[in-house]
């Protein structure tokens, strides 16, 4: 098995939000248009929401999908 | 996507049809143009895939209309779900077309980071007991599949084809990649290494 140095600075990173109450994949997505719209008007994010906000560091999968959210929900300039 | 945020998309969705058929012909509509716009410059996102991927998303968006909760804009949730289907097939396809020394380091948020290549021996020190520990932990105590999934991930591997070597859904990774982050933490902690350590030997600003 081998690692980069910057494969396991990511997952010293992810190590520090592991945390017992994640959510899954599933359920962040049922759960992520709120936060998208919060984050999209600039407004704080209720504590309620933190497990959608932990998901996002450590999921790439996910993280991926919410920058093609925002830029899909983003008004044409 | 707000043009069309007032509408009862639910109800209408739900009607069954002229109502219904009218409601899934624009919610495709808006995903075609949502899409066009999120995926542009993304490789093998041509206009017949995003036409494809628009009709796809609208139908997954019917299938999992009970799940809406009503907590955000209908339209913010079925852009999500949209994008979750555009992002797996877009994903599949990227993986088919790419080696992986390609994409060993691009996908995991914050592993492209600037390495500290020099840092003081004390750093240095804090950091070498955390790589021994995580490495033997992940060589003795992880299973088979849950090394593979979290060595897989922190290479770049989509979800979805880490998922699929498995056998299993992507759900089930993402439970496996946890139950793995948690037994290395829990690795560090009784060796006396928190989160402040770990942070020092990596260089990480603290929260």
């Amino acid at each position: 098995m081998t690692l980069r140095e910057e494969h396991w600075r990511a997952l010293a990173r992810a190590l520090l939000a592991t945390c017992p109450d994640e959510i899954d994949c599933e359920e962040w997505l049922d759960r992520v248009g709120t936060y998208l719209e919060l984050v999209e008007a600039g407004r704080p994010i209720p504590d309620s929401l933190r497990p959608v906000a932990v998901h996002l560091e450590l999921c790439p999968g996910c993280a991926e999908e919410f920058e093609a959210m925002r830029e899909m929900l983003r008004k044409p300039g | 996507m707000d043009e069309a945020g007032d509408r009862d998309w639910v109800a209408e969705l739900r009607a069954g049809g002229p109502a219904t058929e009218r409601a899934l012909e624009d919610l495709r509509a808006l995903f075609l143009k949502g899409l066009r716009r999120a995926l542009s410059g993304r490789a093998g996102a041509d206009g017949a895939l995003i036409d494809d991927l628009a009709q796809e998303a609208t139908l997954r968006v019917l299938d999992r209309l009970d799940s809406f909760r009503g907590e955000s804009r209908f339209t913010t949730w079925a852009t999500a779900v949209a994008v979750r289907v555009a992002m797996t097939e877009l994903r599949r396809a990227r993986w088919r077309d790419v080696s992986l020394d390609g994409m060993a380091s691009g996908a995991f948020p914050g592993g492209l980071e600037p390495v500290d290549r020099e840092p003081e021996p004390e750093r240095l020190a804090v950091r070498d007991e955390i790589l021994d520990l995580l490495r033997r932990t992940l060589d003795t105590e992880l299973t088979d599949r849950q090394r593979a999934a979290l060595v897989s991930e922190l290479r770049g591997t989509p979800p979805e084809e880490i998922a699929r070597d498995l056998g299993i859904n992507r759900n089930a990774l993402y439970k496996l990649v946890h139950d793995a982050r948690k037994k290395l933490k829990a690795r560090l902690i009784a060796a006396g290494l928190g989160d402040d350590d770990v942070r020092y030997g990596f260089g990480m600003a603290s929260e």
